[in-house]
């Protein structure tokens, strides 16, 4: 066998062509991917899968502020994708596209959670602060502190402050004008700014 | 040109989000860089920056992906045959619209048609009395002629004031 190998006679086992075909796809870009999706090529709904799950995850994970109910969003976004991919029209980048179903999804399971447990919308105030005051972790007051603001408030303090968004890009996940996203970035900084005097302090 | 601290604070958060233009942004950096209050507004947005970063994401590994992905292939079917039956339905989504647009289209025109021929209808049944009343009136005739009272031409006009 070795003499069959250095006389180029012997097949050299090389990457497999599940291999291949893997490294191919990671060089591939979103635009691509979808093409090969509409064609019914599942590892290229795997590869965007793979690019995004993480993303889309945080995202989700600070909108609805609840780990386990994360992965059941992000759960449902990737459902979404899969179903909408098929009609993607390439009007906005996939990334842009998959921001927007993660945010609505996140905001739809909030109003979804808080209709189960019949309990209203409760803005900021002054109660909350303290409350939130009490508490020692940091983490977990700056947690406390998201809870306080409005789905779509925390959403664009998020896309800002977290994944670094331009406003226009905010504006085209969330649907809305880029003064509405100025806006309700000002006034969550605000609420923030007062509920988290001494963590942003230290 | 000296700026203003109103004109500066209307600006901060963009300047801080860099989303201002380059001549902007460096007109408000050289006010921060002498105006202490400013300075202290930018300190605090990019504390609070700091603060939101601590929100907590757990990591998972590869293994727990994958095992995520198969659950939401589960929920929603294989990929490709997912797509494929995605495409059909919509295409039989479709064809059940045009169908049922169809039936409400047949179902106008046949009621337009009834109601514009029930008159027509009406007049037809009305016409199936003639011969009776022909039959009736040429009985009259018969009698009236036989009985020798008028002459044709005022039967004529008595029958169908009858009528």
């Amino acid at each position: 066998m070795e003499r069959d190998v250095r006389q180029g006679t012997f097949p050299i086992q090389g990457p497999s062509n599940g291999q291949r075909m893997v490294e191919m796809l990671v060089e591939l870009t979103d635009a691509e991917l979808i093409r090969r999706c509409q064609e019914n090529d599942s590892s290229a709904v795997n590869e965007l899968y793979r690019r995004y799950r993480e993303k889309v995850y945080r995202i989700a994970c600070r909108i609805v502020l609840d780990h386990d109910d994360a992965l059941d969003v992000t759960q449902d976004v990737f459902i979404h994708v899969l179903k909408g991919i098929a009609a993607f029209r390439f009007q906005s980048s996939f990334s842009t596209w998959v921001t927007r179903v993660t945010v609505n999804v996140s905001i739809d399971w909030i109003r979804k959670r808080r209709r189960m447990k019949s309990v209203a919308f409760q803005p900021v105030e002054l109660d909350g602060v303290e409350t939130v005051a009490v508490k020692n972790d940091q983490a977990e007051r700056v947690h406390d502190a998201f809870k306080l603001l409005d789905p779509e408030q925390r959403s664009c303090i998020i896309l800002r402050e977290i994944e670094g968004a331009s406003y226009q890009e905010i504006a085209d996940a969330l649907g809305c004008s880029i003064g509405t996203v100025r806006s309700r970035i000002h006034r969550a900084r605000g609420h923030l700014k007062r509920i988290l005097k001494d963590v942003m302090v230290e | 040109m000296r700026i203003t601290c109103l004109f500066v604070r209307s600006r901060i958060e963009r300047f801080v989000d860099e989303e201002l233009s380059s001549r902007a942004s460096e007109s408000i950096r050289s006010h921060v860089a002498r105006c202490s209050s400013c300075k202290e507004e930018v300190r605090s947005l990019y504390a609070l920056r700091r603060a939101v970063e601590r929100l907590r994401v757990p990591r998972h590994d590869d293994g727990f992906w994958d095992e995520q992905w198969r659950a939401i292939v589960a929920k929603a079917g294989a990929p490709g045959l997912r797509l494929r039956r995605l495409r059909t339905a919509g295409a039989t989504a479709r064809r059940a619209i045009f169908a049922g647009s169809l039936a409400a289209a047949a179902i106008l025109v046949v009621a337009g048609a009834v109601l514009i021929t029930a008159p027509d209808r009406q007049q037809a049944q009305s016409s199936t009395y003639v011969p009776y009343i022909d039959f009736h009136v040429s009985t009259i005739d018969q009698q009236v002629l036989m009985g020798d009272h008028f002459s044709n031409a005022q039967y004529v006009s008595v029958s169908y004031n009858g009528q």
